[in-house]
Formats: structure tokens, C-alpha cells, sequence
């Protein structure tokens, strides 16, 4: 008995779980900075540098506009 | 084309772009859709210091990317300049970022493109009838 509620337990955790992670995923592979010149050159900033941090911290304002 | 039209016809032709401002070289709104004043004029000075941070953060002499893209999770704003004019779109969280940038080059194409007013054509000088003088 107590065998099938820690299962319960552990399959209804896996299941808030789940979508919560998977969400916070897909979070952290859309935030993304690239540039483009003139030349053709792509500049991309990594994730968690100041340059980039500064730049999706005024995308979300300008998505909030 | 004329602009307001033109950003009409992007956000038809792309599902992706949500918004889209369009700048002159001043950085002043020249049309915006949805058509909200407001609202255009926040994502036009939000643009403008997007850009200017972009100088500093590319690590490029302090020049001005060409096109931008900036993903934050919850939604993408992309800027693409072109000849004095700069565009700026937003979308939701996962756009297609080639795709984007394949119709906002198009939507500048299209201004660049406008027809010439074709010259007035002249009219030939009236004949004078037999009889006449």
C-alpha cells in the first residue's frame, strides 16, 4: 500500500515537473542575441554575457510596448 | 508601395511578425502595424537604444549591426536596416529567424521598388481643319 503511494506520489510529481522543466527549456534556447554587418559577419553573444543581457532586457521592453 | 501598405502586407504575409515599426533615417516612425501611434513610438526609442547597445556589445569598432535579432523566451524583436531605413518586428517565442528576415528584406524591397510617377504623355497639337484661316 504505502509501495503505491509513494508511486502515486512520485508520478503525479513528474507530471507538475515535467512541463515546468520543459517550458523553462525552451525558455533558455529562445533567448538568443545575433548580429549581422554589412560584411556578411554574424556575431552571436553568449547567452548570460553583459552584451546580451543588456540587449534582451530591452527587447522585453520593446515586447512589452 | 506606400509604407503603411507595405507593413500591412507583411504582417498578412508572415504569421510570425506580430508588430512592425518602420524608421527613417532620424529614427522617427514613418508607418506601424497594428496602426497605434503609441505603441510605435515606445518600440521606435526602444529600437533605437537596442541599437546603440548593439554598437557597444558587438565588439565591432562601434558599428551598427545590419540586421539584429534579439530572443528573449518569451518572444523575438528583430531590426533590419536597409538604405536610411530601419524595420523592426516582434513575434512570439519560437520564430522561424531566416524566414523573418527573408520577409522584412522583402517588405524594404518593396519601398525601394515604388514606381516612378510615369512622365505625362503630350498631347499632339490639334489639326487644323481644311477650311480653317
Amino acid at each position: 500500500m504505502a509501495r503505491r503511494r509513494l508511486l502515486a506520489a512520485l508520478l503525479l510529481a513528474g507530471s507538475l515537473a515535467g512541463p515546468v522543466l520543459y517550458r523553462r527549456g525552451a525558455a533558455a534556447r529562445g533567448r538568443r542575441v545575433e548580429l549581422t554587418y554589412e560584411d556578411g559577419a554574424v556575431v552571436t553573444l553568449p547567452a548570460g554575457s553583459p552584451g546580451a543581457a543588456a540587449l534582451t532586457a530591452l527587447a522585453e521592453e520593446i515586447l512589452r510596448a | 508601395m506606400d509604407a503603411a501598405r507595405a507593413l500591412a502586407d507583411l504582417t498578412e504575409i508572415s504569421s510570425e511578425i506580430e508588430a512592425a515599426v518602420l524608421l527613417d533615417e532620424a529614427g522617427a516612425v514613418v508607418a506601424s502595424t497594428p496602426d497605434d501611434a503609441e505603441r510605435a513610438g515606445r518600440i521606435a526609442v526602444g529600437a533605437r537604444r537596442l541599437l546603440e547597445r548593439a554598437r557597444e556589445a558587438g565588439g565591432r569598432e562601434g558599428e551598427e549591426p545590419r540586421r539584429l535579432e534579439a530572443g528573449t523566451g518569451a518572444g523575438s524583436v528583430f531590426v533590419l536596416r536597409r538604405e536610411g531605413r530601419t524595420l523592426v518586428a516582434t513575434t512570439g517565442r519560437t520564430p522561424t529567424a531566416g524566414l523573418v528576415f527573408y520577409d522584412l528584406e522583402r517588405c524594404l524591397q518593396s519601398l525601394e521598388e515604388a514606381p516612378k510617377p510615369k512622365p505625362k504623355r503630350r498631347r499632339a497639337p490639334k489639326k487644323q481643319a481644311d477650311g480653317a484661316a
